[in-house]
């Protein structure tokens, strides 16, 4: 049996339900049971304080977080497996989690976490901004050109050199930072506030309307640069706001709820099987359907060991792993 | 300090079926210092009435009118509270063991998975110490959160500041931590005298043992906490404090940090007369030839049984020690 692609409309319409869905069963479930009748009350704003807390301090943001992040990651991943032309290109790939990683390690490991509580978000970030640069600078060092070869390169090593970073901290490490550093790699979006959304919303929608605004000459770039270049698109300025902006999304994910793995690669991968290759479609579906992904498997990552939580990441593989492979199985083309 | 509306509706199931049934941990498997309707609330505040003087003292015991209670907790922050508090959750278990030995037991609302103490495995858990499940927190809704102060763990102040409950934070790392603890915890839940009581008993507890264990040759110890990679701890760590008190000496004096992994050879030329290590611990070959005493992981956090950890290692040191 093969998936055919869905009509657009018809995919955005079901992705989009996905998503609402998915934000609904966030708010609805948690680690404490409420009856319809709790959840409706604390909704309204009459039910008991806790109650209400419940609902709109803690997991409305987690949910719009969570939502957030995974359309974002999604997107991201989409854009740079378009932009490099490389179907196992992830946000990550180009040294982004390293570099994020590395400096939320130094954040845990020389107690700067407890002098300001946005020091974590704000080393990780300055991580990320670094690894952007590094890998930015080296793909274009050589020509004035960007080679999206040498990009690729430059990211799995800086990616590599800046694990290697952070290996030698945690050696150096106490075991409590050890603990707290493995935990934000595996990924959570534990810490979500409105704050925190309301900062991820403003710096992230910006961005993402820039990557959908590129959906066209992706499609373009899809078929080679050359080709694109004859049909009259600016490849290397659409590659240097592709590079960036996709850039900058997945380094506010990571900043927010650390190293959260498969969105980025297995979403846009599954969107493509179900709705085409088409960039004008897949980019909006992608963050549609990261957005739905993400809140479940956080939901997931919540509620099946509550009151304990597991890291979210550790959800998005075991879940995410086995539908994606079911996909490719029987996805069009084969 | 109790949020305004914080109130719950459901009367909490009998102790009993809050132990063995499913639900336990769950909603609804609140103490009984929760009323339900309006009879109820009555109810209470009567039987409250008629036993105050007679079950455990703390805020009834206050005059009206009586200054707030005012403390300095273990991360440097100011807490008022106006009254001691009537739900208290501990995320620390040796603060746990702490508050049940002043008389807090019905006071207690909740516990962590790390509890061990009978008298409160009734009670719903809200997962571990450090990052615990707030959700929960909330649903509990505690006057007061003892929490550990780790630099760790940042988000959970963090989250009980957003959601209004008062928290005081604690640190036990070294044997004085403890007795500091007695009079913080003391004084927040209105039991100054009986906190005083205990920290001079836990302190004499100590002394005696430390004095028990004296008077031998230092055994020379190094102190294994993780075998695969050797893994050993300082002389800052409460482990080695507690050797020292047992009458050891820790081979790693010059180690900078808490806790490192070593190189075997280091250890090898340090030459110790035995290796103490938490149960379990993997000891690598080349270590074989040198005795190994192993002590269980309860001794590895610092209570109110200071003393009886200080014999225990004592005992284990006991052959090797003995001068």
């Amino acid at each position: 049996m093969r998936l055919r692609p869905l009509p657009a409309p018809l995919a955005l319409a079901c992705a989009g339900t996905a998503a609402a869905f998915g934000l609904l069963l966030a708010v609805r479930y948690g680690a404490v049971p409420l009856t319809r009748a709790e959840f409706l009350a604390a909704l309204s704003g009459s039910g008991s304080g806790p109650d209400r807390f419940i609902i709109t301090g803690l997991r409305a943001p987690r949910a719009l977080m969570a939502s957030l992040v995974g359309g974002g990651l999604a997107v991201a991943g989409a854009t740079l497996q378009a932009l490099l032309r490389n179907p196992l290109a992830e946000p990550y790939i180009l040294g982004i989690s390293g570099g994020a990683a590395l400096g939320a390690v130094l954040a845990l490991a020389g107690g700067w976490v407890s002098v300001a509580s946005l020091a974590l978000p704000l080393a990780a970030f300055a991580g990320a901004l670094l690894a952007i640069g590094l890998v930015f600078g080296v793909a274009f060092s050589g020509a004035r050109r960007m080679d999206v070869g040498v990009l690729l390169l430059a990211g799995v090593v800086v990616g590599a050199f800046f694990q290697a970073c952070v290996a030698l901290v945690l050696t150096l490490a106490e075991a409590n930072t050890i603990r707290s550093a493995l935990l934000w790699m595996m990924g959570s979006i534990d810490g979500a506030s409105w704050g925190g959304v309301s900062v991820v919303a403003a710096y992230t929608i910006p961005l993402l309307a820039v990557l959908v605004s590129l959906a066209r000459p992706l499609n373009a770039m899809a078929i080679g640069e050359e080709t694109a270049t004859y049909l009259g698109t600016d490849v290397e300025r659409i590659k240097r706001l592709a590079y960036g902006s996709a850039s900058l999304v997945a380094a506010a994910g990571v900043t927010f709820a650390g190293v959260i793995g498969f969105v980025g690669l297995i979403v846009p991968h599954g969107v493509r099987l179900v709705a085409g290759g088409d960039h004008r479609l897949l980019l909006p579906l992608s963050f549609l359907a990261g957005a739905a992904f993400l809140t479940v498997a956080d939901l997931v990552a919540r509620t099946a060991l509550a009151p304990a939580e597991i890291p979210v990441g550790i959800v998005t593989a075991l879940v995410g792993v086995p539908f994606f492979l079911l996909l490719l199985k029987k996805g069009p083309g084969r | 300090m109790r949020r305004p509306g914080g109130g719950r509706r459901r009367l909490p199931p009998p102790a009993e079926q809050v132990r063995s049934g499913p639900g336990a941990g769950r909603r609804g498997a609140r103490p009984p210092t929760r009323g339900g309707g309006r009879g109820v609330a009555l109810l209470c505040a009567l039987w409250t009435a008629l036993a105050a003087g007679c079950g455990p003292s703390g805020g009834e015991s206050r005059p009206p009118g009586s200054p707030p209670i005012r403390v300095v907790d273990d991360a440097g922050s100011g807490i008022e509270l106006h009254a001691p508090p009537e739900r208290i959750l501990s995320l620390v278990p040796s603060a746990t063991e702490i508050l049940l030995a002043l008389g807090q037991d019905a006071r207690l609302v909740g516990r962590t998975d790390h509890d061990t103490e009978a008298r409160v495995a009734h009670l719903p858990s809200v997962g571990g110490g450090l990052r615990p499940s707030i959700e929960r927190i909330v649903d509990l809704d505690p006057d007061l959160v003892v929490r550990f102060r780790a630099e760790s763990d940042p988000a959970t102040p963090r989250r009980l500041d957003a959601s209004g409950i008062a928290h005081a934070a604690i640190r036990p790392d070294r044997i004085e931590d403890i007795g500091r603890i007695i009079r913080l915890l003391g004084t927040m839940v209105g039991e100054e005298a009986r906190a005083d009581s205990l920290r001079r008993a836990t302190e004499r507890e100590v002394e005696r043992a430390r004095r028990e264990a004296g008077g031998r040759r230092p055994a020379r110890v190094a102190l294994l906490v993780g075998g695969d990679p050797p893994t050993v701890a300082g002389p800052a760590t409460f482990l080695s404090e507690l050797l020292s008190a047992a009458g050891g000496r820790n081979v790693f004096p010059d180690l900078g940090t808490l806790y490192a992994p070593i190189s075997l050879e280091e250890i090898l030329v340090r030459e110790p007369d035995l290796i103490l290590a938490p149960q379990e611990t993997p000891l690598p070959d080349p270590l074989a030839h040198i005795p190994l005493r192993e002590f269980p992981l309860r001794v590895l956090t610092p209570g109110l049984k200071l003393g009886e950890s200080v014999r225990l290692l004592s005992a284990l040191l006991g052959p090797a020690g003995e001068g």
